[in-house]
């Protein structure tokens, strides 16, 4: 292990409290939780707030999603590891405006159980809460049992839409519905080169030989569909487009937003050379591309892979797509 | 020895020497997990022991149940993975079934018990059969609540509740995972003995071993 880092047990602390000394107008603690982050300005009065929050390790997910027009507050868990109930309790009574709050969290089984516990608890205390799961990941259970799948970069789409959907001031039904749909409409799937190490554990999350790489692996190193030969990006472009296209399905006619996403030691240039190839497989299967995102969305320390996500799009999704948003952990946001 | 009344000093000493106890078997846990999950289930094991002695050693509730519910919340908060939050939903569901009393009875401790699975059963979403820690406790929990009413004797019923709780660990081998990471191996880890259960069994044999003890030495 090769890490810049002092205790490993401090590990995640360390890391918000850097956050909060770079970004002191943009973020910050929630009284009764050392792991709750919300926006600055929470709460927001009369619009429904979103929470999200899951293990650390993935940055800029979850906390970097945090900001106007994206989300309210985020529950930070030790690396890979869920938050507790009671700190996603804490956020959501600093970040209700009064309108209700969306949780908004990837498919795990620890950070599930947790959302359902605070969600009881909040009910408790009378603020309406209700969830929406985001399970995009193909390559980890087929389309007939979607509800299986885990959670990946594409949630960031939904983080944006709904972020903008509640920025119109609509209610906590309309926006779980938006979720709800972005999540329906969104597929990704990943390929991974090499592993990170959990700073508490020390080695490697699994072993894969320097000629190798495994497709589908999730991003905590849960076991993928195969494992072969290192290919070309082309092929290696070819395969996840493929994936994605069928599952949906994708037809000729849609439009589509994109996201090609670097799980943390996989340069940008790789990044864009996959990103051309799938431009051409989309445009040969008529699909057109709206908007691309190139870039880190969704890390996994420093594992080298990458994953794709595609959403297919509507006149909404495309006006809140475009809609503004800030976060220092993402690029400055323009039209297309 | 027919039945037995507890106190929450009674309780709280069996818990704490079980969660004692615990602490000798992560080593072993966090190498059946890495086998088949992410290989954290020794630490959480650990963290939650911790975590339930320092509450356990000075609770601020005099009602069992109240007691137990904190305790639960307690362990969910150092330890907030699917099993820690497991772990607490069986305290908090165990603490349910008791609230309001400063003594508890065998009859209490099959509630808590029943309690404790619905709690699991109820967060987690599985059932007997699924390759989880219900695997040992539900049989563990039948088979003490039938063979004390059959029997009136405790000691026999914990000896029997440990066997069953053994039995059902075992059993875990054959099982296809239908939930958490084991579940998306494309053999369900089949083969394999299930973390979950095997750490459930040790809890209820250690559980089971001091409170023999402890009501071994009243006789």
């Amino acid at each position: 292990m090769k890490k810049l880092m002092n205790d490993p047990l401090q590990f995640v602390d360390e890391t918000i409290s850097g956050i909060l000394k770079a970004y002191p107008f943009h973020l910050r603690l929630t009284k009764e939780s050392p792991r709750g982050l919300v926006r600055a300005d929470a709460p927001v009065k009369g619009k429904v707030a979103i929470c999200t929050g899951g293990g650390s390790g993935h940055i800029p997910l979850f906390l970097g999603y945090v900001g106007p027009g994206l989300l309210d507050g985020v529950s930070i868990g030790n690396v890979f590891a869920s938050p507790s109930a009671d700190t996603m309790l804490a956020v959501t009574k600093e970040v209700n405006g009064g309108a209700g709050v969306l949780y908004l969290f990837g498919n795990y089984s620890g950070d599930t159980m947790n959302f359902e516990m605070a969600a009881e608890m909040a009910s408790m205390e009378d603020i309406p809460v209700q969830s929406s799961v985001a399970a995009d990941d193909v390559a980890s259970a087929p389309a007939s049992q979607k509800e299986r799948r885990r959670g990946i970069a594409g949630i960031f789409f939904a983080y944006k839409i709904a972020g903008a959907k509640a920025d119109t001031m609509a209610n906590l039904d309309e926006v779980k519905a938006a979720a709800d749909r972005v999540i329906a409409n969104t597929c990704t799937m990943g390929v991974a080169l090499s592993p990170c190490t959990i700073p508490a554990v020390g080695k490697p999350n699994f072993t894969i030989a320097e000629d190798e790489m495994e497709i589908g692996m999730g991003i905590h190193g849960e076991p993928g569909i195969e494992r072969t030969k290192l290919k070309k990006a082309d092929e290696v472009a070819a395969i996840m487009a493929e994936r994605v296209i069928n599952d949906l399905p994708f037809k000729s006619g849609d439009e589509a937003a994109m996201l090609m996403n670097g799980l943390g030691a996989t340069p940008p240039e790789e990044l864009f050379i996959l990103s051309s190839k799938v431009h051409d497989i989309l445009k040969a299967h008529g699909i057109k591309v709206y908007k691309t995102f190139v870039g880190e969305y969704a890390t996994s320390m420093e594992m080298a892979g990458a994953s794709l996500s595609l959403l297919r799009l509507d006149d909404e999704f495309k006006k809140l797509l475009d809609a503004p948003a800030f976060s220092p952990f993402l690029p400055q946001w323009r039209k297309s | 020895m027919t039945g037995i009344t507890l106190n929450r000093a009674d309780l709280t000493s069996v818990l704490i020497r079980a969660a004692g106890d615990m602490k000798g078997h992560v080593d072993q846990l966090r190498d059946l997990d890495a086998v088949m999950g992410d290989g954290d289930l020794g630490v959480t094991v650990g963290m939650g022991s911790d975590a339930m002695i320092a509450y356990l050693s000075a609770p601020d509730e005099t009602d069992i149940g109240k007691m137990l519910v904190k305790c639960g919340m307690n362990v969910n908060k150092v330890n907030p993975s699917t099993f820690g939050t497991l772990q607490a939903s069986a305290f908090m569901g165990a603490g349910k079934a008791v609230l309001n009393k400063t003594e508890i009875t065998v009859v209490d401790l099959i509630s808590m018990g029943n309690g404790a699975i619905d709690g699991i059963k109820k967060r987690g979403k599985a059932e007997v059969g699924d390759k989880t820690m219900l695997d040992s406790l539900v049989p563990a929990v039948e088979t003490f609540q039938r063979s004390f009413t059959e029997k009136e004797d405790i000691v026999e019923a914990l000896k029997a509740a440990v066997s069953a709780a053994e039995a059902g660990m075992l059993a875990t081998d054959h099982m296809k995972a239908k939930f958490g990471r084991g579940s998306w191996r494309p053999d369900g880890t089949v083969g394999k003995r299930d973390g979950g259960a095997t750490a459930f069994y040790y809890m209820i044999e250690s559980f089971a071993g001091h409170l023999r003890d402890l009501v071994n030495n009243r006789v």
